[in-house]
C-alpha cells in the first residue's frame, strides 16, 4: 500500500505492517514458512509439540505444529518455536566443540540459528522483524 | 492429565468438601437452610438434608465424611503434583526472546556425556532445579575392573562441565552413585 501525501503530492513509501501482510497471508501460511525454514537448520530433526499444551498455529481446518504465533498488537508479531534436535548431530557437535576455543554453549548455537532463520523468513515474507522469538528445545531424538 | 484438568479436579474437591461441611452443619442443626442459600440457591436441597430423620441423617454424615476424605486425598495429590519441578529450564532471556530447554533434553545430554566416560557401561540420571543452579544425580553402572571413585570423580567433572558449557546452565551439585549390578529393566506385562 502506497498512500499519497496530500501536501507534497508525492508517493510516500510505507513499511509493511503485520496487519497489511496478514491481509495476504494467514497465520498458518506464516507458520508453515517458518517451519520449512527451521527444518533446514542443521541439527533440527523435527518440530516439537510443546511441553505443557500443544504448541501450534491454528487456522480454519488445519494447524501447524511447533510454531505458535502471537499478535501482542495488530502491528506486532512474536513467535514461539518448539524444536526437536537430532541426537547424532548434537553428539558430533559436542565432540567437535571440545576441541574448539568457542565458549558459547552449543545449544545456544542452535537456538541463535533458529532465531535468525525465523527473523529472515518473516523478512522474506515482507513482515517486520518479530518482537520476540522464543525457542524451546522440546527433545533430543535419534533419526 | 494436563494443568487444566488438574485445576478442575482441585475445584471439584474443594466443592465436595464445602458441600459436605454444609451437610454436617445442617444435619447437626448448627445452621438453617436459609442461611446457606443466598438468594434461595439450592434451598430445596438444603431443606431435604435439614429434614432427614436420625437414621438417614447418620447415613448422610457417614457418606459426607467419606466424600471429605476422598476429596482431601485428591486435593493433596493434585497440589503436590502442581508443586513438582518445572518441566523446562530457561537458558537465556533477552530482547531477542527466551530460550528454554526441556528437562528431558538436559537429562539426555547428561546421559551422552556420562556414557562417553571410560569404564561406564550405562547410566540413569535425574535433573532438579536448585536455588542457584541445577542439581544432577547420576547412577552409573561400571565395569568391575575400573577404579570406581576415580570414574565417579571424572563423571562429576564431565557432567558439570557439559551442562555449563554445552547448555549454559549453572550446576551447583552433581551426585554420582556407582554400582556393578545391572539396572533393573522395566517389567513388561505378558499378553496371553
Amino acid at each position: 500500500m502506497l498512500p499519497l501525501d496530500a501536501r507534497s503530492g508525492t508517493v510516500e513509501a510505507q513499511t509493511p505492517t503485520v496487519q497489511m501482510v496478514s491481509e495476504r497471508l494467514s497465520d498458518t501460511d506464516i507458520a508453515n514458512a517458518i517451519v520449512h525454514a527451521i527444518r533446514d537448520v542443521p541439527g533440527v530433526l523435527d518440530m516439537g509439540q510443546g511441553l505443557f499444551a500443544k504448541a501450534a498455529t491454528y487456522g480454519p481446518g488445519k494447524n501447524v505444529a511447533g510454531i505458535a504465533l502471537q499478535h501482542p498488537t495488530p502491528d506486532e508479531l512474536s513467535v514461539e518455536a518448539h524444536v526437536v534436535l537430532d541426537e547424532h548431530f548434537l553428539i558430533k557437535a559436542l565432540s567437535d566443540v571440545s576441541s574448539s576455543s568457542d565458549t558459547t554453549p552449543i545449544l545456544l548455537h542452535f537456538t541463535d540459528q533458529i532465531q535468525a532463520v525465523v527473523s529472515q523468513t518473516l523478512e522474506h515474507l515482507g513482515l517486520p522483524v518479530p518482537i520476540m522469538v522464543d525457542v524451546t528445545i522440546d527433545d533430543i531424538q535419534a533419526f | 492429565m494436563n494443568v487444566f484438568n488438574r485445576i478442575i479436579m482441585i475445584l471439584l474437591s474443594l466443592a465436595a468438601i464445602a458441600f459436605s461441611i454444609i451437610v454436617f452443619l445442617l444435619v447437626g442443626g448448627v445452621v438453617r437452610p436459609t442461611q446457606v442459600s443466598p438468594g434461595g440457591l439450592l434451598l430445596g436441597l438444603w431443606l431435604f438434608f435439614a429434614q432427614l430423620n436420625p437414621t438417614n441423617a447418620t447415613i448422610a454424615v457417614v457418606v459426607c465424611a467419606l466424600v471429605v476424605i476422598v476429596a482431601l486425598i485428591l486435593l493433596i495429590l493434585e497440589l503436590n503434583i502442581l508443586r513438582r519441578e518445572p518441566a523446562q529450564f530457561v537458558v537465556r532471556q533477552d530482547s531477542l526472546g527466551k530460550v528454554t530447554v526441556a528437562r528431558s533434553s538436559v537429562r539426555k545430554l547428561v546421559g551422552y556425556e556420562s556414557a562417553a566416560v571410560p569404564g561406564v557401561i550405562e547410566t540413569r540420571q535425574a535433573v532438579d532445579e536448585g536455588r542457584d543452579g541445577l542439581r544432577v544425580h547420576v547412577r552409573a553402572l561400571l565395569f568391575p575392573e575400573v577404579d570406581a571413585p576415580a570414574v565417579g570423580h571424572t563423571l562429576q567433572e564431565r557432567v558439570q562441565k557439559a551442562i555449563q558449557g554445552h547448555i549454559g546452565l549453572p550446576v551447583t551439585e552433581v551426585q554420582v552413585a556407582t554400582q556393578l549390578e545391572p539396572f533393573e529393566k522395566p517389567r513388561r506385562r505378558r499378553v496371553h
